[in-house]
């Protein structure tokens, strides 16, 4: 399950951070996703260093696994603008597949939100709509 | 200390000694040093060069070799929480220093690519040496077992050789060796020592005999003879070798043990050693060399070899193999877990005393003691590392390893892989391998863990195997793996040691490339945690510090605001409230965060601030984050050479107000710099650029922004400016150097104010601005210090908008002495005007300053603003000034001269200069204002005046006054011109008026012509002339158009042709023929003019001279302009509307120019005779009647006419019998001159009579059916009579004749138009 949603901007600050984990944590669960996502940054960007398998291949925006920590796994995608996308799953590792189709459906959420002509630009999304389609797209899988 | 030295160091022989009471004491109370440590520092034998062979064919050579000193009976391992209190202790000490050491900017560190290498964590290496002392003596494990054992005896026993003998049975061994896990058929050796202090008979000869017959009785090499204690203590014959015995004195336990005892003796006055001399010390190391040599390498030798044949007679071989495989597999089977059933020992053999300990009593530790195949391939093992042959040790280990995996003992089968790490490193094996045992090891002990009796031991072991791991990572540049060994170890320590752990792993993650550093300050968080939670403070509270750069800049809000929770807290609990207060005001950056904690933190810190007041005294002064203060958009408001007036002056464009003081400033030094001027004195230039100006006295205004970014309310108070003065005595007051306004404000949430913090300078000198200081809340005081501005680039500075700005962001000032200052208002000025009216405000001018001023001049923006000449009329109403009749006194003072009109709609005003206002005197000037158009209207005017003396640094000043109203919609007025139908010469005048203001219905006063000559009169009824007034040029006719309805009025205007004589001026409500309504006449002709010459050559600063004389050349042209065409009249129309108590409240003024025809009538005519006619039609048949018809040419040109009679009016259809005659001049008379013309009997009608008409037409033209005015000039009028008879009485409508005209001179068209028609009514005499 996902336990955590999180889009960082291209200044690695965070854009947008939601934890989606039963009652109970509160702001002490939150503070850890904070720490987790801030420290899968560096992650992200060893991936992001590493050469392309290919000469003129694409580079996939996903990224895959970034790392796993004591209970919860990482995963990453970058958009061409470096944007990250970071979720934390909690539980065996989904499909690669899978994981892909949720971060593009991430991705597309994403850019609906700041098409909004009164957002700002790397500034946090407040958006409630933005909200409910993350909370969707994470509750469904 | 590089990996393999480390191993070296540790991983040596073990030398038990026994020594008697007589001597320890002999060492310990001349030296401090017990017989151990005596020995330790020679312990390290290098430039050896000794030849063993060990298992192989080949001898090999050992050069260097250390060895291992321990009391025996404190070979053993402490328990672990003896261990672990030793440890804590020892790093409380090692905290004590971390404040020495200074803590890093991680992240400047990173950036400025210097890397982190630097060692900040001092404790850590000293703890692991520790720690790894603290495992030591383990039973796993036999390199710390005893390879020999020296007794040692005080020379001065009576026989030493059984004293020897006695000493050995009567100490006490390590307990391992008690239980016999532990070898202890070992080698003895014998050590004598003869202490000059004690004065026993025969001395050291007689020592020297003792050793001799020792030697005889045990063997020459096992015993020596060492002499101590020949100095005296005596600071002369010191060595200074006090560091060699003092450095490696570890600590010790309460309980000893790790190879220490309990305590150390007293260390005497003179330091450790005080009295032993060089000799001593040779003595000694001869010893040593001869013992390692000759008695220690021999036997180890010996030893292995013995034990190489063991194992190879029970182990090795394809026999043994074999029996290995059957026998082994009996007793575990698969199912069995591990650990739980007891491994026993495999005995071959007879094998020694105490080997079969498989059947231990508790079953689930170690069963392989010394005397097991296990052990004694262990015990080779180690022994054959300590000898330096890796290859042998492997070999070995990696049999025994098989056969405890075999045996599932994991325990062992862990230590004995951990053994082959290390060996593998010292025989060079590939990472990958070694850091493969290492893991391996790991994994083994912590899956051992939980089947074991002591489970925390397991944990140590295996936290010594990842160290291990750790160290040999990082000494290789493996730093990832470093950190992965560290994280894996932490997991499952206690909180002390994973503290360690986690600091450690993350400072390996800044060395890895790219450097991890948000993973290093992720575990440097989780190191501050543990840290914390096992009570190490000051070490928390500096990893935690370590991080701050990390998450700096406010991106990651929740993270830094934990962090700076945490370190606030911690702050605070150990009083060390600055910095509390510091963490604790960077938290205050939480909007990001719900008003509840919003609030908390904002209590939170200000409860510290009173903590903190109570135990100092005095809050500290902090940069606090609240309110938001936007120091980089500071608005200098100060009043220089410019003066505002109020504060909408402030927000007009700079351009503007430059257009309007370049008249006033022309032909004065304004300090205004080319880049020519610049070169000379550059330095004095750029200090004056950079400086603003302000006056002693007068309030220097700065706007600044707060916001407030919470939720909750926030109190500020005592706001107010922080400043420094120059000069400025050491000491002084600044209190009197300037005066500081406060000021409080409640900011709620989310708000933002621009508030204007004032200061007034008292002194000349210098001052800078240089923040902003407040209380929080009431207890907290807060400041802000404005950023230094950066030079501005030239080029930039260089344009005049910049340069307002830049001065306008300058803090610093250079303050005037104090200077004469003008404060100015417009009184009376309603908020919001008519459009079109007129109304009188007072213009007040009062010197404020201390100083008389004088040479005031005025530059106002709008053609819409009038001062008049003369101050007469500054008091009274706008009625009262305009209305007509009264006496006008004459005022008390008046411009010098005539104001000049300047482009651009600007006006100058200039009074004389003799004009002074002495301080607090004032000065009252009327200023008319008549806004034409709805919508704003805006009016800036500029004052300068000058100091009547001079002043240094400032020669003049202008005052910036600006104004702005709402004109609001008053009366839409429309007038057209037609030609008068009852005459040729006058006008109807049509006034369409609209009363667009929906309140009040408007009347209207008063209409002026204000043409030359032109005359105006009300429209009367036919007939009704004689009561009219004569035209004049105003009338009042009263007019009242409602609200929001229209109006239509009419009135005739006479123009210059009339020639009225008399009565110039009628009636008048107001005065408009001179007064403000003229000058508002007139004026926007004269700057129509003004604008359509050509531009002049000074169109920002014109000196004086040529300003007047410019405005010479302007006066005349307004008469000599208006010559080239005929122009229409100019019309004033007042109007005004009521107020309460029926006075008109405003009064406005349309002004119509140049009115002209609607239609162009260039012929206008009229026909006059007798409208009634009495007629004897019995006597006289038919009636003749004289109709006259005026004509007159209005056009400009020479016209011909023709009058064509009986054209067939529409109600008559009758044919009508003509005589058509030649267009020629008939009769027809010309009228001179504009008069009345009298009809005039026609002199002859030419022509021949007419026949007659048809039977039944009702009336009859007479006379030529065409009258022919062959030449009528411009502006002339003709009369032409016309006959027409009538048979019967009747009312007849006389109108079926023409009017054909042309202008020869201009062009060959034809003009017709019907004539107009009269009705005749003509009566029967007789009836």
């Amino acid at each position: 399950m996902i336990v955590c949603a999180a889009v960082i901007g291209q200044q690695n600050n965070p854009l947008y951070l939601e934890t989606f984990q039963q009652a109970g944590t509160g702001s002490e669960g939150a503070l850890r996703f904070h720490y987790i996502v801030h420290c899968s940054l560096d992650a992200v960007e060893e991936k992001l260093l590493q050469p392309q398998k290919l000469q003129g291949e694409p580079s996939d925006a996903y990224l895959g696994l970034l790392y796993p920590t004591e209970d919860f796994r990482v995963y990453g995608y970058v958009s061409n603008t470096r944007m990250k996308f970071i979720l934390v799953l909690d539980d065996v590792a989904p499909k690669d597949d899978e994981m892909r189709m949720i971060f593009k459906r991430f991705h597309a959420a994403f850019i609906d939100a700041i098409s909004n002509p009164f957002y700002t630009v790397n500034t946090p999304i407040t958006s409630p709509s933005f909200d409910a389609s993350i909370r969707t797209i994470m509750t469904t899988v | 200390m590089e990996f393999r030295d480390w191993i070296l160091e540790r991983l040596t022989p073990a030398v038990m000694v026994i020594s008697s009471p007589e001597a320890e004491s002999m060492c310990q109370e001349k030296n401090g040093l017990t017989v151990v440590d005596l020995l330790r520092p020679y312990g390290f034998l290098h430039q050896l060069s000794v030849p063993v062979r060990t298992v192989g064919e080949h001898a090999y050579r050992i050069r260097e070799f250390r060895v291992r000193f321990y009391r025996a009976d404190m070979m053993f391992q402490p328990t672990p929480e003896a261990a672990d209190e030793y440890l804590k202790g020892f790093l409380n000490a090692a905290a004590k220093e971390s404040h020495s050491v200074e803590i890093p900017d991680v992240m400047a560190a990173l950036q400025s690519g210097k890397g982190f290498l630097a060692d900040n964590t001092p404790w850590w290496n000293k703890y692991r040496d520790e720690f790894a002392r603290m495992m030591s003596f383990g039973e796993m494990e036999s390199f710390d077992h005893p390879v020999a054992c020296l007794l040692v005896m005080h020379a001065h026993a009576e026989n030493p050789v059984e004293a020897f003998g006695r000493l050995f049975h009567s100490a006490r061994k390590p307990p391992l060796m008690a239980e016999g896990k532990m070898e202890h058929r070992i080698v003895m050796h014998h050590l004598l020592i003869h202490g000059d202090n004690v004065q026993a008979e025969g001395g050291y000869a007689r020592s020297e005999e003792k050793l001799k017959a020792a030697r005889v009785a045990l063997g020459t090499a096992a015993v020596h003879l060492v002499r101590i204690n020949s100095g005296r203590g005596d600071p002369s014959s010191k060595l200074g070798y006090e560091s060699l015995w003092r450095h490696p004195l570890p600590g010790t336990l309460p309980g000893g043990g790790a190879g220490e005892p309990p305590s150390r003796p007293p260390v005497p006055t003179g330091g450790y050693g005080e009295c032993l001399t060089k000799a001593n010390l040779d003595d000694i190391k001869r010893f040593l060399e001869d013992f390692a040599v000759r008695a220690l390498l021999p036997a180890m030798e010996a030893r292995v070899r013995a034990l190489n044949h063991q194992v190879t007679s029970t182990r090795k071989g394809l026999r043994n193999q074999l029996k290995t495989l059957l026998w082994r597999k009996q007793p575990g089977g698969p199912a069995a877990a591990a650990g739980r059933d007891s491994p026993r020992g495999s005995v071959h053999g007879g094998s020694i005393h105490g080997g079969t300990a498989a059947a231990s009593a508790n079953g689930a530790v170690n069963a392989y003691g010394v005397g097991s195949v296990e052990g004694q391939m262990r015990a080779l093992a180690d022994l054959a590392f300590t000898m330096q042959d890796y290859d042998t040790a492997l070999s070995t280990l990696r049999l025994l390893a098989s056969d405890l995996r075999a045996d599932k003992a994991w325990k062992q089968y862990a230590a004995v892989q951990e053994m082959i790490g290390i060996s593998l490193f010292m025989a060079r094996g590939t990472m990958s391998d070694v850091l493969g045992a290492f893991k391996e090891a790991f994994y083994r002990y912590n899956s051992a863990a939980p089947h074991e009796s002591s489970p925390r031991e397991c944990v140590r072991y295996a936290t010594r195997a990842m160290l291990l791991a750790a160290e040999y990572a990082r000494q290789h540049g493996a730093y990832s793996e470093a950190n992965y060994a560290l994280m894996k170890a932490h997991f499952q320590e206690e909180n002390l040691r994973a503290a360690l752990l986690l600091e450690q792993a993350a400072l390996c993650l800044l060395r890895v490339s790219p450097p991890s550093v948000r993973k290093y300050a992720f575990h440097m968080v989780l190191a501050g945690l543990r840290y914390n939670a096992c009570d190490q403070k000051a070490l928390g509270m500096r990893a935690y510090r370590q991080v701050l750069s990390v998450y700096k800049d406010h991106k990651w809000a929740f993270i830094e605001e934990h962090i700076h929770d945490v370190l606030g807290k911690q702050s605070r609990d150990t009083g060390d409230f600055d910095s509390a207060l510091q963490h604790f005001a960077a938290m205050l950056h939480c909007s990001h965060s719900p008003p509840y904690w919003q609030a908390h933190y904002l209590k939170q810190f200000l409860d510290t601030v009173a903590a903190a007041t109570k135990a100092k005294g005095s809050a500290p002064l902090l940069e606090l984050p609240l309110p938001e203060v936007d120091a980089e958009h500071v608005t200098v408001q100060c009043d220089n050479e410019i003066c505002h007036g109020n504060p909408e002056s402030r927000t007009q464009q700079e351009e503007l107000w430059r257009s309007l003081e370049g008249p006033l400033l022309s032909g004065m030094d304004t300090g205004a710099t080319s880049w020519l001027d610049s070169g000379g004195s550059s330095s004095n230039k750029v200090s004056a650029l950079q400086l603003s100006t302000a006056v002693a006295g007068e309030m220097i205004e700065v706007l600044i922004s707060f916001s407030n970014p919470l939720a909750v309310d926030l109190h500020v108070s005592r706001l107010r400016l922080l400043f420094e003065a120059e000069p400025m005595p050491e000491g002084a007051d600044l209190r009197q150097y300037a005066e500081v306004q406060e000021q409080a404000v409640v900011l709620k949430g989310g708000e933002q104010v621009r508030l204007a913090l004032g200061l007034r300078p008292l002194r000349p000198g210098l001052l800078t601005l240089t923040g902003v200081e407040w209380l929080l809340a009431g207890n907290a005081p807060g400041r802000k210090l404005f950023a230094p501005k950066r030079p501005k680039h030239r080029r930039t500075a260089s344009r005049a908008a910049t340069k307002a700005e830049m001065q306008s962001q300058c803090l610093s000032f250079t303050i005037l002495d104090a200077l004469p200052r003008l404060e100015a208002s417009v009184e009376q000025l309603p908020p919001t005007l008519l459009a079109r009216e007129v109304r009188k405000c007072t213009l007040k001018l009062r010197n404020t300053g201390t100083r008389p001023l004088r040479g005031i001049r005025a530059v106002c923006s709008s053609p819409d603003v009038f001062l008049p000449p003369d101050n007469a009329d500054a008091n009274g109403s706008t009625l009262d000034s305009l209305s007509s009749g009264r006496e006008r006194a004459a005022g008390t003072s008046a411009l010098q001269e005539p104001a000049l009109r300047l482009r651009r709609g600007l006006t100058l005003y200039t009074w004389p200069a003799a004009q002074a206002l002495s301080p607090g005197e004032e000065m009252q000037w009327p200023l008319w204002v008549h806004p034409r158009e709805r919508g704003q209207f805006d009016f800036h005017l500029a004052v300068f005046f000058e100091p009547e003396a001079p002043v240094e640094g400032m020669n003049y000043r202008v005052l910036r006054l600006s104004h702005s109203v709402d004109v609001l919609a008053s009366l839409d007025l429309a007038a057209s011109l037609a030609a008068s139908r009852a005459d040729l010469v006058t006008y109807l005048l049509r006034l369409s008026m609209h009363n667009l203001q929906g309140l009040q219905a408007l009347t209207v006063r008063q209409v002026s012509c204000l043409s030359d000559s032109w005359r105006i009169s009300q429209l009367g009824r036919r007939g009704d002339n004689a009561i009219l007034p004569p035209p004049s040029t105003s009338i009042t006719p009263a007019i009242e158009v409602a609200a929001a309805s229209a109006a239509t009025a009419y009135f005739r205007l006479h123009p210059p042709e009339a020639s009225i004589s008399g009565s110039a001026s009628g009636e008048e409500w107001v005065r408009s023929v001179e007064g403000p309504l003229a000058h508002f006449h007139t004026e926007r002709q004269r700057r129509l003019q003004l604008e359509s010459e050509p531009e002049q050559q000074f169109p920002t600063r014109p000196s004086k001279a040529e300003l007047q004389r410019a405005a010479l050349e302007q006066q005349p042209e307004p008469s000599t302009s208006d010559t080239p065409e005929a122009k229409g009249p100019d019309i004033i129309v007042v109007w005004s509307l009521p107020g309460t108590d029926g006075s008109p409240r405003c009064i406005g003024a349309h002004h119509v120019y140049d009115l002209q025809e609607k239609e162009n009538v260039p012929i206008r005519m009229t026909l006059r005779g007798e409208e009634r006619l009495r007629h004897n039609f019995r006597g006289g048949g038919m009636c003749a009647a004289a109709l006259q018809l005026d004509l007159r040419n209005c056009s400009d040109a020479a016209a011909s006419l023709c009058i064509e009679t009986g054209t067939g009016g529409p109600g008559k259809g009758d044919p009508v019998w003509r005589h058509t005659p030649e267009l020629a001049p008939q009769s027809s008379t010309l009228a001179e001159g504009a008069a009345a013309v009298p009809p005039e009997p026609p002199s002859g009608s030419g022509g021949s009579l007419p026949v007659g008409a048809k039977s039944g037409s009702e009336y009859m033209w007479c006379g030529s059916v065409r009258t022919l005015v062959p030449s009528l000039p411009a502006g002339q009028a003709a009369s032409v009579t016309l006959r027409v008879a009538v048979m019967a009485p009747g009312v007849f409508e006389i109108s079926d004749y023409l009017i054909r005209w042309a202008f020869p001179d201009v062009d060959k068209l034809q003009y017709s138009q019907p004539g107009p028609s009269i009705v005749l009514r003509v009566e029967d005499e007789q009836s």
